[in-house]
């Protein structure tokens, strides 16, 4: 009979490896694609929208997001249904369009994770200085490096992980701020804090805009669909969406009645979930928070790492990319070269928005990106071979989406005042890259298919040289 | 026999006589199913300790379906074509544990660099 211990040492290496002897549910699902848009940097962005609009203003704006991702959760579900690949948007906006437009939109969204995850690099870094003292820079290294050796082990985390630290943050973040609501109604200024000023139409369109950031990744959902019970990704989607609407509208509630103000000191970053928790709980709410926010940027940077190396690798098996990074370790089956050229990035990235406090500029790209990649998703659902009618009456819905989208992204580049001229430049080099990748291909794909013919007739053997099996 | 099942035939003839893959694989059994989704033809294998047993068109479970174009399944069985590429692109879905993709892809990947 195994022993206690063996029982628990084979429970915490299936959580911590992945193994999923079922299927996962629809609560795996949630907890997953819910929580890979639930980043800590996403609490920075929500801080954003209250800037822009404030109070009620904040959470309206979500709610016109969350509505809009309400119908790009039933778009994706139709995406992954006619395509079911875990290969994701590249897969459905290669069908409907091809693969040059799949590589150039989705290429300047992977360009962008890379910033986000030395952002969130940075604010693990920043939490766990709270708690620990260690200086930032080295400890969000550190943790990059930690994340990336756990990859190359080949150890995924799996969804009980997932369920467990996207639970936690849910809870303890939600319920600091509803502790927050609270206090301020007991000192009388809950309304001065919820309802201010209405913002300017511009500021309002642009709040919408980054709201769809705080969404950005519930589409990712969509690949689990090879291993997913039937049917669950398509209930999923919808409700990941809910998830993060209560969670979103309450932290900005939360924020808006913060007594605290945000710091805005030059090379200080501003972690609002410690603003909160040490509003609402001191030290030991800080530090629970800190742990828990590590722990979730450490499940997503997992996840994130591991597929981001596997498209690096796709990519350089077809030579857009240097064929040195189409490396596959035989046992582990991690993409090692794509694992390691991905630390390097993501390094040059921490420095990068370290010393350059690109901070700001990163999220205004998050959300013009997102906006940007839902608005392909939008019209592409229009296409086959995902229509469902050739009327227009049916796709009209989805044009008008994609309209409002597109509008969302540029409504976001034209309210970036300051920063405008930086973000332009930042999204024509994504996309210039993106472009590049995707017409470098056909003259290598062609003499390549070439050589693996001549290759094959010379080890193909001929119909009477082998017996089959 | 059909064609599919000629090429599939002859592609796991190449991979036993590539002795180190099939060490590299000893602990490896899965059934993986080949469907062409375009002419309804399929082929399954049955892989036990990193050799293949078995190969018939039986509708059976599988532990691993590949589903795609009945050319590009020939395509990328006769080494012309990287599953990757179809993968990536749409053109190729899998349903299954990614391990099982990973090992084969790795496999056709290495024959054709041989």
């Amino acid at each position: 009979m195994p022993s206690l211990s063996s029982k628990f040492s084979d429970l915490l290496s299936g959580m911590l490896s992945g193994n999923q002897n079922g299927k996962p549910d629809i609560a795996s699902l949630v907890a997953a694609g819910s929580g890979t848009a639930m980043a800590s940097v996403c609490a920075i962005g929500l801080l954003q929208i209250q800037q822009l609009s404030g109070g009620l203003w904040s959470v309206i704006s979500i709610i016109i997001a969350a509505l809009l991702c309400l119908y790009l959760a039933r778009i994706f579900s139709r995406l992954s249904e006619v395509v079911p690949s875990g290969a994701g948007l590249i897969a459905f906006l290669s069908r409907g369009f091809n693969p040059q437009i799949g590589i150039a939109v989705v290429v300047p969204y992977l360009f962008l994770m890379l910033f986000l995850v030395g952002f969130e690099s940075l604010i693990v870094g920043t939490l766990l200085e709270r708690i620990t003292g260690m200086p930032v820079l080295p400890t969000a290294i550190a943790f990059i490096f930690l994340t990336w050796a756990i990859c190359r082990a080949g150890i995924r985390t799996g969804y009980s992980v997932q369920i467990l630290t996207t639970a936690a943050l849910f809870l303890s973040l939600s319920g600091l701020s509803i502790l927050a609501i609270l206090s301020a109604i007991d000192q009388g200024r809950l309304l001065e804090s919820v309802l201010p000023p209405a913002p300017s139409f511009n500021n309002f369109v642009a709040a919408i805009g980054q709201a769809m950031f705080l969404f950005l990744g519930f589409e990712l959902l969509t690949s689990h669909i090879e291993v997913a019970k039937p049917g669950a990704v398509k209930k999923a989607l919808p409700l990941s969406v809910g998830v993060l609407f209560l969670f979103y509208c309450l932290m900005a509630l939360g924020f808006a009645c913060m007594v605290m103000q945000p710091i805005t000191e030059p090379g200080l970053l501003f972690i609002p979930q410690l603003a909160i928790a040490e509003q609402m709980g001191g030290v030991i709410a800080v530090t629970v928070v800190a742990i828990i926010c590590t722990l979730a940027s450490f499940t997503s940077f997992n996840g994130a790492l591991l597929a981001l190396s596997r498209f690096i690798y796709a990519l350089a098996v077809q030579g857009k990319l240097p064929r040195r990074l189409a490396i596959v370790d035989r046992r582990s089956m991690t993409a090692n070269a794509a694992l390691n050229a991905l630390l390097v990035a993501a390094l040059a990235c921490t420095l990068v928005m370290y010393f350059l406090e690109l901070f700001d500029l990163v999220i205004l790209a998050a959300a013009v990106t997102a906006s940007w990649v839902y608005f392909s998703s939008a019209l592409v659902y229009s296409r086959h071979p995902f229509a469902q009618s050739n009327k227009v009456a049916a796709v009209w819905p989805a044009w008008c989406i994609a309209a409002v989208l597109l509008i969302l992204g540029i409504g976001v580049i034209v309210d970036s005042q300051s920063k405008k001229v930086d973000l332009i430049i930042l999204l024509c080099c994504f996309y210039a890259v993106g472009l590049v990748m995707a017409t470098r291909t056909t003259k290598k794909q062609k003499s390549r298919r070439e050589q693996n013919t001549t290759l094959a007739r010379a080890q193909v053997p001929t119909a009477g040289g082998h017996e089959p099996l | 026999m059909t064609e599919l099942a000629d090429v599939l035939n002859k592609f796991v003839q190449l991979y036993h006589d590539n002795t180190q893959l099939v060490q590299d694989y000893h602990d490896w059994t899965c059934t993986i199913c080949l469907v062409a989704n375009d002419s309804n033809s399929r082929m399954t294998l049955q892989i036990v300790e990193g050799k293949v047993e078995n190969t018939n068109n039986s509708d059976g479970d599988a532990d691993l379906i590949i589903t795609t174009g009945e050319q590009m399944l020939l395509d990328i069985l006769e080494l012309r074509l990287d599953p990757n590429e179809p993968y990536l692109f749409g053109e190729l879905t899998v349903q299954g544990p990614e391990e099982h993709f990973l090992k084969l892809d790795y496999i056709v990947t290495m024959l054709c660099l041989v």
